[in-house]
């Protein structure tokens, strides 16, 4: 026993004893310990002084310190303006506000002069690098807008005393408010104007970012009547209780208490329907002259009470009857050009409807975009019957009965997760029908799942405290057991713990509790039930996770057949099966069908749940995907887009859902070739995953791998694409084991960074290895086969083993071809290749008409299918030198070089392979001036990767051995 | 482009939130105490009035839901919240910035003067490592000082929490005081 524990149990004895017999008991148990009886009694001595001691909550201690932050910004008020910011320097100051100072500066480091709006951010930064990196990586967000009626960000950084600053275009305009009543404007000019407000913050909402602070002061208007937004998105990034994890001293929300909304002065979450909120408190002003709350002078709780719980006076009626001596009604109707019998008369109904409806206190009860509200002040402008006005009670119900069911789901679900509500709803519901046999069985099966684990006993560290997958496995081990007695609860826990495990990526724990859940229902209900349907589809959905794809489309046909002639079309269950057979065929690459499934489960949700729940988000989502599949990205980005817009609002933008739907934007944009914009949609919805779902999910494996497989071939950084792949693939591998459909893709995927690198062997294995699982996984044709045997191809025709590159590349282009028809971008990219591989190998007659054909069906102003098409004009003008005929060779090549410098960094092989294809062809005409600086930039290019492109490098060495020997020789003539 | 699951079992991923350990957990516990607190603290600066455990109901009734049954997660869920009020105050005395470590203490109880704002810093760091040092002593005393002290439970909210008697409550709580008491003020002097 340590001295610790010796103490501690005397101590036990001790507080027990009168204090009088105390002394009497130290001496007895420490007469032989004289150390031990002087660190007893230093210990009572400790006892008797701590009686205060840590009694008062330590929040209140704290309470100086959290204030103190307060304070500390209030100092940065009064510091003196710097002389200069970065480059820039300080002209003077233009205003001060809640965030920070702002001054009008000049850059002036020579480059070039510009005026700007500089801003100061009042905030002092605890942990600068991490919060700049943070800073830097939402600044290039914010830089991706690019909307007339938005004041571009141009530059912002840290401080050397760690103040952030931003660097804005400079707009000479007057604050929106000032500016209608300066020019005396109409209410109908007024709304015009704010039309064009609106529209620009759409513009922001299309590209996630919210303002969070919009006020007529942020809203300019120049001497042209532009409207200019200024600090977009500013607001989040200087708020620090957004940042996640790094608890910061300045705890106080930048935003302006009477544009607040109520989740804002909640210190809620905010989304769009925030900014939308704020538009309606601009409109109300616009319109009425005053605000829809009278805020000044309210504490801090009065102010939450009133923004959060009173519904503000109508627009129309602040033009009504008023006794107040001070009034301003007949001024505020002047400066609108009107009276106020006439603006009262205007307003009522529907900018009354309209302005009510932006200023609902639940967000999702506002209008659900931007563009929504700019509609219907656009409707009142045309005499239109607006929205806001239709949205009857009717309406307000099913949103009410849809939130409520959402509701019940989600804390159903959760509480099951930790232990289990639906099961203590059955305790319930047994107990008041009298049935405390079944009561007690559920009662013990819960209460045993959490006995045996005590998160707080010693053997504990932190970090492994109750894990909520150890109280699943606990609850899936004894549900047999525990529940035997009650074959209906067992049944339906069996199907509650399958979807959890599915949800948790765990397939093969899912399907066996799916298999028992569906044989017991069987059992219970017979064949044909809405239970035995649910049970089926679900472990259809498992099946399919699990490649056993046969069983899985049985299952799937039948439970949907079962649910539409039992609960009907428009039932939740019905479309949730009409969902699963869209991905189920789309996995088998029966995109047709899989179209006419998604189809029908968008119009399915739309009727039962309205157009703006996120179940119909999902079906949005899944039509894209197809879209997708079909290359119609044009029209798969808007439908993403207003998935996500519903998304964001209604489940937050860490959400899962959420972010799966940004990791699909991004895949459209990275496939209409906005490759920035890509790339960061792909890294927040990577970051959102991870910090909700962990490393070891499939979002998260699917996401690296295509983050990583788009910076490795389209942005060209294979070093950066490596690592994300190679961590996918070992998730994928300790999540699936070796053959599945996520491992294979992970293997094709590092095999075409490896061969990037040069890694020509490894490479090889990888891709052979993907093809291996895959043929286990699928017959007949199929994309992930194509892929694998392209991939293979496209490695040995770079090792130079031409006849093993040919048989892929020719069965890979069949399939491609049959799968997709002859002018998917993958198929003539595959062809390509192929033809490349024929060309080599002296069939030149057959490459030639495949690059002939191949260039028919390719539009060079896309810039992806100019890649392609460039390839198959460099591949024609070599065939046709290969074929002696250099002069028609010279002209296909010299175009293709004129596009091919547009397409590709400066070294890429592309550009290489071009110059030499044109160079060797000028050689052979003897342009020898003409062909040597070509061979030579070729050359040089090559000459750094000679490892991943062997073949070239050496083509372009003994071309300019023979252009030397070329030239000796006509000079030897000449002499 | 990826498989989707159902809403239901998203938001189920997403509310439930965590597939791994309380430490998954935690965050989420964490990040809606410490806005609750701003909240609180803005609307009543002088701190006086604060009731540590209204936040806690308050969080956990945001994070788990409206049900009023007394399931047994509950009592997990105020121990977990126990030690995220604690991180959270002792990051903000971090984040003051004055913490010198093996710095010392004036000996002189808490409550019988006003500390300066300084000294509450570097109080609440000090009890801060000194309870770690307890921990690993004794977990189950450690476990009530977080309750006690950081989340301003009372004896009875306490022995719920961590599923001990009231008894057992009392003692760990009378004991860790001292202990703690004689940690910071008494030990650097022997």
């Amino acid at each position: 026993m340590t001295r610790f524990h010796e103490l501690d149990a005397l101590l036990d004895q001790l507080l027990d004893l009168p204090a009088e017999e105390c002394d009497a008991f130290v001496d007895r148990v420490t007469a032989t310990d004289p150390s031990l009886r002087a660190e007893l009694w230093r210990r009572l001595d400790a006892h008797r002084a701590s009686g205060d001691f840590l009694e008062r909550p330590a929040i209140e201690l704290a309470a100086p310190l959290l204030l103190e932050s307060r304070e500390a910004d209030n100092a940065f008020r009064t510091s003196a303006a710097p002389e200069r910011v970065g480059p820039y320097r300080i002209v003077r100051e233009l205003g001060h506000g809640g965030m920070g100072a702002v001054f009008l500066a000049e850059r002036d480091d020579g480059q070039f002069e510009q005026r700007v709006a500089l801003k100061l951010v009042r905030h002092t930064l605890a942990n600068s690098a991490e919060l700049s990196a943070r800073f830097m990586e939402e600044r290039r967000i914010l830089a991706v807008l690019e909307h007339p009626g938005i004041a571009r960000l141009l530059d912002g950084g840290v401080s050397d005393t760690g103040v952030p600053w931003f660097a804005m275009e400079y707009i000479d305009g007057e604050p929106l408010d000032a500016y209608c009543d300066t020019h005396g404007l109409s209410v109908k000019q007024r709304l015009s104007l704010f039309g064009a407000v609106c529209e620009a913050v759409q513009y922001a909402h299309q590209h996630l970012v919210v303002h969070r602070d919009l006020k007529p002061s942020n809203i300019l208007v120049t001497n042209d009547g532009v409207v200019k937004l200024l600090d977009f998105g500013i607001a989040k990034l200087v708020d620090p209780l957004d940042s996640g994890d790094d608890a910061t001293r300045t705890a106080w929300h930048a935003m302006t208490p009477q544009y607040a909304a109520p989740e804002q002065v909640r210190g809620e979450p905010v989304s769009t329907a925030t900014d939308v909120y704020a538009l309606g408190v601009v409109l109300y002003e616009l319109v009425t002259g005053q605000r829809p709350y009278e805020l000044r002078g309210l504490t801090p709780a009065e102010l939450e009470h009133t923004v959060c719980d009173l519904e503000p006076p109508k627009p129309s009626t602040t033009f009504g009857a008023d006794d107040n001596a001070l009034d301003t009604r007949a001024d505020r109707a002047r400066v609108r050009g009107s009276t106020t019998d006439r603006l009262r008369r205007l307003l009522h109904g529907d900018i009354d409807a309209i302005t009510m409806q932006a200023l609902r206190k639940e967000p999702a009860r506002r209008y659900p975009s931007a563009s929504a509200l700019v509609d219907d002040v656009r409707r009142f402008c045309d005499g239109m019957p607006v929205v806001a006005r239709t949205n009857s009670a009717g309406y307000r119900f099913r949103k009410f009965a849809g939130r409520h069911r959402g509701a019940l789901a989600v804390a159903a679900s959760m509480l099951l997760l930790l232990t289990s509500a639906y099961a203590r709803e059955r305790v319930m519901r047994a107990r008041a029908e009298g049935e405390t046999r079944k009561a007690k069985a559920v009662e013990a099966y819960v209460v045993g799942i959490f006995d045996g684990s005590d998160p707080f006993s010693e053997a504990a560290r932190p970090g492994e405290e109750l894990t909520a997958r150890a109280l699943l496995d606990r609850g899936a081990q004894r549900v047999g057991a525990e529940l035997a007695t009650q074959p209906e609860v067992e049944a339906e826990m069996r199907g509650v713990i399958g979807r959890v495990y599915t949800s948790l990526g765990v397939f093969d724990k899912a399907e066996a509790q799916g298999r028992q859940s569906l044989a017991r229902r069987r059992a219970l209900y017979g064949t044909n039930s809405a239970s035995v349907a649910e049970a089926m589809d679900q472990l259809g959905v498992v099946l399919q996770k699990r490649y056993v794809l046969p069983e899985a489309e049985r299952l799937l046909q039948e439970s949907l057949a079962m649910r539409r002639a039992l609960l009907g079309p428009d039932d939740s269950a019905t479309a949730e099966s009409l969902d699963h057979l869209t991905d189920f065929y789309q996995e088998k690459n029966d995109f047709n069908r899989a179209l006419g499934y998604a189809h029908e489960a968008v119009e399915s949700r739309r009727r039962s749940f309205g157009d703006e729940s996120p179940k119909y988000a999902t079906s949005l989502v899944n039509l894209a995907l197809l879209l997708w599949w079909k290359e119609k990205f044009d029209e798969a980005e808007p439908i993403l887009r207003r998935a996500l817009a519903i998304e964001t609002r209604t489940l937050g933008e860490n959400a899962v859902a959420t972010a799966q739907t940004l990791h699909n934007l991004a895949q459209v944009l990275e496939m209409r070739s906005h490759y920035d914009e890509a790339e960061i949609f792909y890294r927040r919805a990577l970051a959102a995953k991870r910090k909700v779902l962990g490393n070891a999910h499939p979002t998260v494996t699917v996401n690296l791998n295509n983050l990583g497989i788009m910076l490795a071939t389209q942005l060209e950084r294979p070093a950066e694409g490596e690592p994300l792949i190679r961590e996918a693939l070992a998730l994928d591998r300790q999540m699936f084991g070796k053959r599945h459909g996520y491992v294979s893709a992970s293997l094709t995927n590092l095999a075409a960074v490896l061969r990037m690198k040069g890694d020509f062997e490894e490479a090889e294995r990888s891709a052979r290895e993907a093809l291996d699982v895959d043929r286990s996984l699928f017959t007949g044709d199929h994309s992930s086969l194509a892929l694998d045997m392209n991939a293979i191809g496209a490695i040995r025709h770079l090792k130079g083993d031409l006849d093993g590159a040919i048989p892929m590349f020719r069965e890979s282009h069949a399939q491609f071809k049959r799968l997709l028809g002859p002018a998917h971008m993958s198929t003539l990219s595959v062809a390509n290749s192929y033809a490349r591989v024929l060309r080599e190998s002296g069939h030149t007659h057959e490459a030639e008409q495949i690059f002939r054909d191949n260039a028919t069906h390719l539009d060079s102003t896309q810039k992806r299918q100019r890649a392609i098409f460039i390839s198959a004009r460099v591949g024609l003008g070599r065939t046709l030198a290969s074929e002696g005929r250099d002069a028609e060779a010279i002209d296909v090549l010299r175009g293709a070089n004129d596009m091919v410098v547009t397409q590709y960094k400066k070294d890429n092989w592309h550009i290489a392979e071009a110059r030499l294809a044109l160079g060797k062809s000028l050689v052979a005409v003897k342009k020898l001036e003409d062909a040597r600086p070509l061979l030579e930039q070729a050359r040089a290019s090559l000459d750094g990767q000679r490892r991943a492109q062997p073949r070239l490098a050496a083509e372009a060495d003994s071309a300019l051995q023979r252009l030397s020997l070329t030239s000796r020789r006509t000079t030897a003539a000449r002499e | 482009m990826e498989q989707r699951d159902t809403t239901e079992q998203l938001l189920l991923l997403v509310q439930a939130g965590e597939v791994g350990a309380v430490e998954r957990v935690f965050p989420l516990i964490y990040d809606e105490l410490r806005r609750l607190a701003h909240r609180h603290l803005r609307r009543e600066p002088t701190g006086h009035t604060l009731a540590t455990t209204d936040l806690v109901h308050q969080a956990y009734l945001h994070l788990v839901g409206q049900t009023r049954v007394q399931w047994q997660g509950r009592s997990h869920f105020m121990a977990i919240a126990a030690t995220a009020m604690r991180r959270i105050l002792v990051d903000h005395a971090r984040s003051h910035g004055s913490h010198k470590r093996g710095g010392l203490l004036r000996r002189v109880p808490m409550e019988s003067v006003e500390l300066a704002t300084e000294e509450r810093a570097e109080l609440l760091l000090a009890l801060d490592e000194a309870l770690d040092r307890l921990r690993t002593l004794d977990g189950r005393q450690a476990k009530v000082v977080e309750c006690r002290f950081f989340a301003g439970m009372t004896e009875e909210e306490t022995a719920e929490a961590l599923a001990i008697d009231a008894r057992t409550a009392r003692r760990d709580w009378a004991k860790a005081k001292s202990w703690l008491y004689q940690e910071i003020y008494v030990s650097e002097a022997c």
